[in-house]
């Protein structure tokens, strides 16, 4: 998401507001109650480290008036990560009451962290959610006993149907008003969480439901791997299917038969064809065309599509157990299989991916998935590009991109896995519920990305079409790319205008495609060109984030590194396709 | 029992947890010693074995990890269900 709602705020500010702090366990369903509370958005998904920074919001209802701080999931008061560091440093800059949200379906685990919260000075109030799912497993609990036990209010809630939110409104105000301010017993002598557990919940025996079965199946190996590979089946036509449609259906016909014809005219009556500036305006990299056509027409039918199977995939509760499953596997690439859920994310956007990375717990393991992501993973906005560019014509080159992109990404993950110090860290995952995500839920998630994405895409956009129109159309290509043309014309086999898009790929990495689409290139072609762009430096935005979180010494290697492969991996295909061509004619015999 | 970790039980073994292995984050996962719980799944490749706590959830504990802990066997118990 947007890099400034991620900033890094060691220190949150509440001049002179009362802090609450909103602590738990991961993937408790902390973030859920921020937004409700502060009618804020945030992140949200089914797994566990989707918050990597303490995010702070006006608590609305709050009197008197407070601050409500969304801190990262934690399982102990002991960091292993930088997500969790940045929850301990809230902590210990103090509140004046804590929120400790409880898993219900997994109490035991949840007391441990609960008990080491409530030692502390703080007042704390315990929620008890996801109720409505602990009692579809058949947990009951007796929150009246657990209150008593933990000498603390415990208030049962729903986050996601807004169950039991007038009576938490309601006990934080009686604490942060000073009404009930150290009325809280200290607990002295605490049972351990599984004696308390054992206390408060029945089980009740019950019918597997449909749930039941999809979270055993989705875990176990022999039905597990065919639903996994279903399952990217199944995304990979959706998203190509439905955008391929919705473009042909609806967006060309509006752009080929209204959109364009009319800028045409608008731009006659200014000037005429044939002078270079209409030929700005309109003309093969008119701005007034491209800068709709490219990131609307091309480009958004995708990124709104496919953020619409991540949410889902996310919300589910599906790739924590793909990871899970094919942890082994991936560990000889030196991706530890939690990765799995920052490289799903890198095929939306490079950037939350790797902020993403602050809940992984070593360096190496953050440095490996970053590079990868910046490298060989495609954004959504450029997979629309390669769509756009391969797509009608042959749906193999297309698959083949991704092919060198899997090939690439094992490749340098095993590679940077071997030089790389240190070893990776072990999987220790708790696996989560598998929950029918919320329609409106998704619905919000996935209009909050694509809106990101066009704030993000558009002005860049512009420019770039702007410079490439400008350098075109006036003849001024060949001072600007002197030095890459010979690279690009006799090393890659490319046309000269083709440098034009190397440039703006500096800036947004589907203007290393797009530019290539009015080409008429030949399929080689084509295909070179998309390799190129797909392992070409990331964008000008990944570029920041990178120094943001590592130093500026990685984020230059892992940009040299991606320009040299790129090169080198173009090269390469533009000479064996040239050689298998020479064979198939008979030319080496 | 012999001290060969998690790796080799079979699916549905029920378990306690004698000696735990050199890992912080265990406690904070609520393993500790005298712990059962009931291995679930073993993912292919040395992946990581799934085991099922009281609480009817799941963890997946790397291959490596389990193959440290010490378990003795336990008949039936609370986990068994079904
Ligand atoms: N069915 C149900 N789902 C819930 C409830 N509360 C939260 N969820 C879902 O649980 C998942 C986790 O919620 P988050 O708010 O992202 O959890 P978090 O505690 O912020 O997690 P981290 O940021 O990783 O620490 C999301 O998919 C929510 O939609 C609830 O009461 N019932
Ligand atoms: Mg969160």
């Amino acid at each position: 998401m947007a890099v400034s709602c991620h900033e890094n705020k060691n220190h949150v500010q509440t001049e002179g507001k009362k802090r609450v702090l909103l602590m738990g366990n991961p993937n408790v369903g902390k973030s859920v109650i921020f937004s409700t509370l502060t009618k804020k958005r945030v992140i949200t998904a089914n797994y566990s480290g989707t918050t990597v920074t303490a995010m702070k919001g006006e608590l609305v209802q709050a009197k008197p008036e407070a601050v409500l701080i969304d801190v990262p999931g934690i399982y102990s008061l002991k960091p292993v990560s930088k997500a969790e560091e940045a929850a301990m440093t809230m902590l210990n800059e103090g509140a004046d009451v804590i929120i400790c949200v409880l898993d219900a379906t997994n109490l035991e685990r949840n007391l441990q962290l609960a008990l080491e919260l409530k030692r502390k000075e703080t007042p704390v109030i315990f929620l008890l959610n996801m109720m409505d799912v602990a009692e579809k497993k058949g947990i009951q609990i007796d929150d009246k006993k657990l209150s008593s036990l933990l000498q603390a209010p415990v208030i049962p809630t729903v986050a996601v149907k807004r169950k039991g939110f007038n009576r938490l409104i309601a006990e934080i105000n009686k604490v942060i008003s000073g009404r009930e301010h150290g009325k809280q017993a200290p607990l002295t002598d605490a049972m351990p969480p599984v004696l308390i557990g054992e206390e408060v919940q029945t089980y009740i025996e019950y019918e597997e439901s449909w749930t039941d079965k999809w979270e055993r199946w989705t875990i176990q190996p022999k039905t597990g791997l065919p639903i996994a590979i279903l399952a990217v089946l199944l995304a990979l036509a959706f998203v190509v299917g439905a955008g391929k449609a919705v473009r042909s259906v609806f967006f060309l016909p509006l752009l080929n038969n209204y959109y364009i014809p009319f800028m045409e005219r608008l731009a006659g009556n200014w000037t005429t064809e044939g002078t270079a500036l209409y030929s700005v305006l309109v003309g093969e990299f008119g701005v007034l065309i491209k800068a709709v056509e490219w990131p609307i027409a091309l480009i958004l039918p995708y990124v709104f599509l496919f953020y619409i199977v991540l949410s889902f995939l996310e919300d589910s509760g599906y790739l924590p157990r793909l990871g899970i499953l094919i942890d082994g596997l991936l560990r000889r690439f030196g991706l530890h299989g939690h990765s799995i859920i920052p490289i799903s994310m890198g095929y939306g956007c490079a950037v939350p991916a790797i902020i993403g990375t602050r809940a992984a717990s070593s360096l190496k393991e953050r440095l490996i998935i970053s590079a990868l992501v910046s490298l060989a993973v495609p954004c959504i906005a450029q997979t629309g590009a390669f769509i756009a560019l391969l797509g009608d014509h042959s749906f193999v080159l297309l698959l083949a991109v991704f092919l060198v992109s899997f090939f690439v990404m094992f490749i340098s993950g095993a590679v940077l896995n071997k030089f790389l110090k240190g070893t990776l860290d072990p999987v220790l995952i708790e696996v989560p519920n598998l929950l029918v995500p919320s329609a409106s839920a998704l619905w919000k998630k996935v209009m909050m990305r694509t809106k990101h994405f066009m704030i993000e895409a558009e002005i860049p956009m512009v420019f770039g079409i702007l410079f490439a129109a400008l350098t075109i159309e006036t003849g001024a290509l060949t001072h600007v790319s002197f030095i890459l043309e010979p690279l690009v014309v006799s090393f890659l086999g490319l046309p000269p205008e083709a440098s034009v898009a190397l440039i703006l790929g500096v800036v947004r990495r589907e203007l290393a495609v797009l530019p290539l689409l009015g080409m008429d290139l030949s399929l080689a072609q084509m295909f070179v060109g998309s390799v190129v762009a797909l392992l070409y430096i990331p964008c000008m935005s990944v570029f920041f984030v990178l120094i943001k979180e590592f130093r500026i010494k990685w984020a230059l290697s892992i940009s040299a590194a991606t320009i040299i492969l790129a090169f080198v991996v173009g090269g390469m295909a533009n000479y064996l396709i040239h050689f298998f061509q020479w064979m198939a004619l008979g030319g080496g015999f | 029992m012999k001290n060969e970790g998690l790796c080799k039980l079979a699916c549905a073994t029920v378990c306690r947890v004698k000696k735990l292995p050199d890992c912080p984050l265990l406690e904070g996962l609520g393993i500790e010693v005298g712990t059962e719980f009931c291995i679930k799944q073993k993912s292919p490749w040395r992946g990581p074995i799934v085991v099922e706590t009281k609480g009817r959830r799941q963890l997946a504990i790397d291959y490596h990890i389990a193959s440290q802990f010490e378990v003795e066997e336990v008949n039936g118990g609370v986990l068994s269900r079904k």
